[in-house]
This record gives structure tokens, C-alpha cells and sequence, in this order.
């Protein structure tokens, strides 16, 4: 039984894939954090779009809410979408801030050449 | 479909394709019939005014580096607050009081950044 | 128009006690005085100290559920709180003493300790999985800053750091997508909403498949499951050990509540579905771990690749999804915490101030070198191997049990002969600390102030959880577990 949101599932998946390929071919510890940027912002469009079709509401009804004329009031994706984005910043400082000490201490930032540890 | 607009459906097509095709002959064109005389100058940013001393793609200090991410950082912090106001209005006292738990947690994260130097551009 | 949700102070004030008291340690570490710098490692414990009594206060609450669902105090909840205040506070003393003399800029460790600590309080307790995201993230992103504080051997600490970033970034994508795909499939984030439609049969079937197929992905990253473990021996080598004593135990007993959250508070009707997946992935992990284990030489990477073996057999109890899988994973939890967080003490111990690798052979005539410390580390491995009476085995068996229960002999077989082999390489470090001369020119250790606590309070622990009154707990952690 199609949501509606199939359209945007191709998208979001085609974008995820993108990262995933990103993740494994970029050598430049930036671009991989790119790449995981991807993936999120990926799932976001997943999210929006199933709390635009799927969600029936439950959740607010069980804050306390209405349901409006059988109108999807759902809120829930949306808000984990936001969590997402902000959780996504925070992650790229923090990854950003130890490209910059690994930069420092190496003098460069290719994931590949990082060997101290192996297994 | 109505007959108009598939009509109208073509005219766009034709539009796209021509505004396609004039857009990407006309670089090749100039190419063709335009003269050339190469020299120093036209290769330079600028051909008035001061020389320039290096170039612009070049290493950009680590410290922008480090402004951007906090700025980044305290940015998006600003999505939370915005589905707090349009939910405000029907939340009352309540929100309020969150929105303020939130923001002092917010301040004393500003402040913690604040005193460990990370605004001084010469430390 | 709807109303405020129901909010119940005495629920959520065990979180409150230590986000007040990170945020206290955090701004202390920045404007207090060289005194009040010094007292942090004290602020801290205290913290959690309220945060724990608040924990018995919340146990008296009339209701277990705050902010609409949002937080669930149930039992599990509780018993994960009490195993991870534990942890914190024990991590806490560790870098009172071995972060004391690194720079100003190590001082944020107790901060980041407690933030991390309140997240895997809050996965613990996730009555949605909005709620469950938060915490994992607020873990995770408070780990890896720890991971890069590497003291003197910034070199290694930043690799590990950015190599256990990269993997947990890329683990949050796939759990974030399995969440979304849930999502799709019940149309709500709530695990009450999900657990029903799933059960009234109105999931879309597909949808649910695959979300849970990539939220085990995703939080088989975050636990070190084999094949997803590639990540672990690196990270803990390479942070400095006090981090890796906490990445060993927090992170990984609360990946392992969130999954319990997931896949049985959330999914339990799917059972079907995930069982055998789990089941593969406990197998594949408790003989990769232990087998690797057997050949490592520096200590820390073998600690890493025992922790990807325990993390199998506590799988075994999420398999199992029944009331002795819950209780075994809850009696395992507080079990392995011990022994871990012991075996990674004498660590620091035998590293001294050094921080260098430890390579097993330094462990030679440790018995003779730090009695108390060797004795410990003997504790914690015979606890490790699960040999009876102290607590690894009862828990082994409760954990093997419930996977005989829910059908899965030759996997709880096949668990049995994974212990037997991990005797080999614990018994083997046993041997090279009693019945080896020490390494020319090594002196006594004194063990003093915050790590000899730790060490005691270890100690403690297990012995407690393996006498006889250690039973109690297990009937206790089979109440928790209703």
C-alpha cells in the first residue's frame, strides 16, 4: 500500500548511497565528514516526508491532544528531523576540532596514512 | 490532459532546449571568431589598480576555521527555538519556563567558550 | 489545543542532579581557582552521589513515565542508572589521580564524563526514540572529545579519536535511517505506539525489516558486535586508558539498553524477525573476540577484543527477549562493569605515570611488585572466564539459560566453548604476574589515594555480586527486569 512518501524514499536513499560511496572513496578526512553529513541530511528527508504521509498523530493524542477531522497532526519526525540537524552540527565541530589537532600533530589529514594503531 | 497545455508542455520544451543549445554554442562561437592577443595583464584578477601579492586560493588561517564551527554550533541551536515560538502561543507559562532551562544551558556554554579564549583572534 | 504534558520532578531528577552537576564542573573548569580546579574529581562524585539517591526517590514515584512517554522509569531503567552511576563515579576517581598533572585543558574530562554519563542514562531510559537519539548522541559526542585527550601521546589519542569519530558518525546515519524506517512503518517514534501497531499487525512489513535490520547496524557499531567491531581494538589502544576503561563498559551496556528498548520494547511481535540475525551476530562475535584475543600482546587491545566477547554473550540475552535474557543482561551488566573497570585500573597502576603501551610482559611479577593490584586483576580475570563462584559465572549462566529457553542450544553451546577458551589467555596473564620474575629494574608500585578506592570499590563490587548474597541481587535484577 503506497504512503505517498515513496518518491522521496528513492531520493533519500539515492543520497544516502552517495554518502555511503563518499565514506569509503574520500582519502581527506574532511571529505569523509562530508560524506557522513550526507547520510543524516539523507535520513532527514525520510523523516519529513514519513511525518508528512504516515504519522497519524498517536503520539500527540497521548500528549493530551485532538485528532483534527482525521487530519494527520503528527509532529514526531519533524522533530527528530530537527534533533538530526543539530546533532549533525555538532558532531562536524567536534570532528572538525580533531581534523584540526590531527592536522597539527601530523601535518596532514589523509585518513588513509593513519597507521599508529593497527590491528 | 487538456490540448492547451500539452501545447503549452511543448512550448517549454522548445524554449529549454533552444535556451540550451544558444547557451552552450555561444562560448564555442566566441572561441572560433573572436581574435587573440595574449598578455600578462589580462591574465591578472585585477588589470587596474594594486598588483596582487598572492593568490587567492590559497592556505586561509586555522582560525576561521574555529570561528566557523562555533558559529555553526550556536546557529543551529536557533532551530530549536523556532518551532518553541509557533507552539508558544497554546503552551504557555510552561514553555516559557523550558525555553529558559534550554538558553541558560545555552549561556553557560557561551560563557565556558568565552573564557577559554576561543573569540581572541591572538592568542 | 492541547495541554502541557504530565511532568513528574521525582522521574527525571536523577538526570537534573547530573547535568546541574557537569554543568557546574564544567564552569568551574574554566573560571574556579586552582582550589576549586582540584576539588572537581569531589563535585563530581558528589553529583552523582545526589543523582543516586534521587534514583531511590524516583523508585518511589507514583508513576514511572514523565513528558508523555517520553521517559520510562521502569525497572530496567533504574538497574542500568545504578550500573552507569557506578561506572562514572569509578572513571571519575581514575582521572582524579591520572589526569591530575596533565594540562588545564584535560579538566573538562569530569564534564564530559557526567554529559556522557547522562546520556546513557537517558538511553537507558527511552520511552521514545526521538529521546534514545538524544542520549546516544550525547554520549557519543562527549566520547569522542574524551578519546582525543591523550596527555603526553597526543599522537595516537588523536588517530583513535578521529577513527572511533568517523565509525560512530557513520553508525548514527545507518541507526538514524533504521529509526526513520520504524517510523515509516507505525507512523510514531513513541516505543509504546510502535510495540502496538507492530502487534495489531498494521506495520508495513517491509519497512520494519529493514529499519531493524539497520538499528541493529547501527547499535552493533556502537557495542562492538562482530562484524562491526573493526573499530574497537584501535579506539581502545589508542585513547588514554582511563577513557578506554569507561568506553569499555558505559557506551557498550548502553548500546545494549537501547537495543533492549528497540528490539523488544519496540519490536518484540517482530521477534521472528531479528531473532536469528542476533543469534548469527552473538555467535560470530564470541568467537572472533575471544580467538583474537588469544593473540594479542599489548594489554589494552586484548581487553578490547575480551570486552567484543562479553558484548556476544550479553547479545545472547537480547536474543533471548525472555524474562531470564533480561535478567541475565541486567545481573551481566553490573558484573562486567566490575571486572572491567578492575582490570583496567591495575592497568593504569602498572602503566605508572608513563602512559605508554603496555605490552603483557610488563605485567611479569606484578604479584610481587603491587600485591593488591595483582590480586585484583586476578579477581577480574577469573570473573572474566566465568569460572565459579564468582560473579561471570552465575551471569554466563543466566545469559546461556535464556538462550536454551528461547530454542538456541548450540548457540548457548557454542557460547560454553567460547568461555573455555577465553581461560586460556586470561589465565596466561594470571600466570605472567605470579609465576614470572619482574622485568629488570622494576620497582614497587604504591597504589594511593582516588585509584586505590577505585580499586577497592571493584573489588567490592564483584565480590559482592558472586557471595552468596550476591543472590539477592540476581532476584533483584529478575523484579527489575518485570
Amino acid at each position: 500500500m503506497p504512503s505517498g512518501a515513496e518518491p522521496y524514499l528513492f531520493l533519500s536513499a539515492a543520497l544516502f548511497a552517495i554518502g555511503l560511496y563518499g565514506v569509503f572513496t574520500r582519502k581527506n578526512a574532511v571529505g569523509v565528514l562530508m560524506s557522513l553529513e550526507l547520510l543524516l541530511n539523507a535520513v532527514n528527508i525520510n523523516l519529513v516526508a514519513f511525518s508528512r504521509t504516515v504519522d497519524r498523530g498517536v503520539d500527540l493524542v497521548r500528549l493530551g491532544g485532538t485528532e483534527v477531522g482525521g487530519v494527520a497532526l503528527g509532529v514526531s519526525g519533524q522533530v527528530l528531523a530537527i534533533m538530526v540537524i543539530s546533532v549533525a552540527a555538532a558532531e562536524a565541530a567536534v570532528g572538525l576540532a580533531i581534523v584540526i589537532s590531527i592536522y597539527r600533530t601530523f601535518r596532514h589529514i589523509t585518513v588513509d596514512d593513519l597507521d599508529l594503531l593497527r590491528w | 490532459m487538456e490540448p492547451n497545455e500539452s501545447i503549452a508542455w511543448v512550448a517549454l520544451g522548445v524554449a529549454g532546449a533552444l535556451a540550451l543549445i544558444i547557451a552552450s554554442a555561444l562560448p564555442f562561437i566566441s572561441s572560433l571568431l573572436g581574435p587573440r592577443r595574449p598578455s600578462d595583464v589580462k591574465l591578472q584578477s585585477y588589470e587596474c589598480g594594486i598588483t596582487p601579492e598572492q593568490e587567492a586560493m590559497g592556505p586561509v588561517s586555522v582560525r576561521f576555521g574555529v570561528t566557523a564551527m562555533l558559529f555553526l554550533l550556536f546557529d543551529i541551536e536557533v532551530v530549536f527555538l523556532y518551532p518553541w515560538a509557533a507552539a508558544f502561543g497554546r503552551m504557555g507559562l510552561f514553555a516559557v519556563f523550558e525555553a529558559l532551562v534550554f538558553l541558560a544551558i545555552l549561556a553557560v556554554g557561551y560563557l565556558w567558550v568565552w573564557k577559554r579564549g576561543a573569540f581572541e583572534w591572538d592568542k | 489545543m492541547y495541554q502541557v504534558p504530565d511532568v513528574h520532578l521525582l522521574t527525571f531528577l536523577p538526570f537534573v542532579a547530573v547535568v546541574l552537576t557537569g554543568l557546574v564542573t564544567m564552569v568551574l573548569s574554566a573560571f574556579g581557582t586552582e582550589e576549586q580546579q582540584a576539588r572537581l574529581p569531589r563535585i563530581g562524585l558528589l553529583g552523582l552521589a545526589v543523582s543516586g539517591i534521587a534514583l531511590l526517590l524516583a523508585g518511589t514515584a507514583r508513576t514511572n513515565s514523565s513528558f508523555g512517554g517520553m521517559l520510562n522509569m521502569d525497572g530496567t531503567a533504574v538497574w542500568f542508572h545504578i550500573v552507569f552511576l557506578i561506572t562514572t563515579a569509578l572513571t571519575v576517581a581514575l582521572a582524579a589521580d591520572h589526569f591530575k598533572d596533565l594540562g588545564a585543558e584535560h579538566r573538562e574530562i569530569y564534564a564530559l564524563l557526567l554529559f556522557a554519563c547522562m546520556g546513557m542514562m537517558l538511553m537507558a531510559a527511552a520511552g521514545n526514540l526521538v529521546v534514545l537519539f538524544i542520549g546516544l548522541e550525547t554520549m557519543s559526542v562527549a566520547l569522542y572529545i574524551m578519546a582525543a585527550m591523550g596527555g603526553r601521546r597526543q599522537e595516537s589519542s588523536n588517530e583513535a579519536a578521529l577513527k572511533y569519530l568517523l565509525l560512530g558518525a557513520f553508525a548514527t546515519g545507518f541507526l538514524v535511517y533504521g529509526m526513520a524506517l520504524l517510523y515509516g512503518a507505525t507512523g510514531s517514534l513513541a516505543v509504546a505506539t510502535i510495540s502496538d501497531t507492530v502487534a495489531a499487525g498494521s506495520a508495513h512489513v517491509g519497512y520494519l525489516a529493514i529499519g531493524l535490520a539497520l538499528l541493529t547496524i547501527g547499535l552493533g557499531f556502537k557495542v562492538a558486535l562482530v562484524p562491526f567491531h573493526m573499530w574497537a581494538p584501535d579506539v581502545y589502544e589508542g585513547s588514554p586508558t582511563v577513557v578506554t576503561a569507561f568506553m569499555a563498559v558505559g557506551p557498550k551496556l548502553a548500546g545494549f539498553a537501547a537495543m533492549w528498548r528497540i528490539l523488544h520494547d519496540a519490536a518484540l511481535p517482530a521477534q521472528q524477525q531479528w531473532m536469528p540475525v542476533l543469534a548469527v551476530l552473538a555467535v560470530v562475535t564470541m568467537l572472533v573476540g575471544n580467538l583474537a584475543a588469544l593473540t594479542q600482546t599489548n594489554i589494552k587491545r586484548l581487553l578490547a577484543y575480551s570486552s567484543i566477547a562479553h558484548a556476544g554473550y550479553i547479545a545472547l540475552g537480547v536474543m533471548a527477549g525472555n524474562q531470564t535474557g533480561l535478567q541475565g543482561v541486567l545481573y551481566y551488566a553490573a558484573t562486567y562493569a566490575f571486572l572491567s573497570l578492575a582490570a583496567f585500573t591495575v592497568v593504569l597502576i602498572a602503566n605508572g605515570d608513563t602512559n605508554e603501551q603496555l605490552h603483557i610482559d610488563e605485567l611479569r611479577g606484578l604479584g610481587k611488585r603491587a600485591p593488591l593490584a595483582a590480586a585484583s586483576l586476578t579477581v577480574a580475570l577469573v570473573g572474566m572466564a566465568g569460572i565459579p563462584p564468582l560473579s561471570g559465572f552465575l551471569g554466563k549462566y543466566l545469559l546461556f539459560s535464556a538462550a536454551v529457553q528461547s530454542g538456541h542450544v548450540a548457540v548457548a553451546a557454542i557460547g560454553v566453548l567460547c568461555s573455555v577458551i577465553s581461560v586460556y589467555y586470561y589465565f596466561r596473564l594470571i600466570v605472567l604476574m605470579y609465576m614470572q620474575p619482574p622485568v629488570e629494574g622494576a620497582q614497587q608500585i604504591e597504589i594511593t589515594g582516588y585509584t586505590k578506592c577505585a580499586l577497592v570499590a571493584t573489588l567490592v563490587g564483584t565480590i559482592i555480586l558472586s557471595l552468596p548474597i550476591g543472590w539477592p541481587i540476581v532476584l533483584m535484577a529478575g523484579w527489575c527486569a518485570v
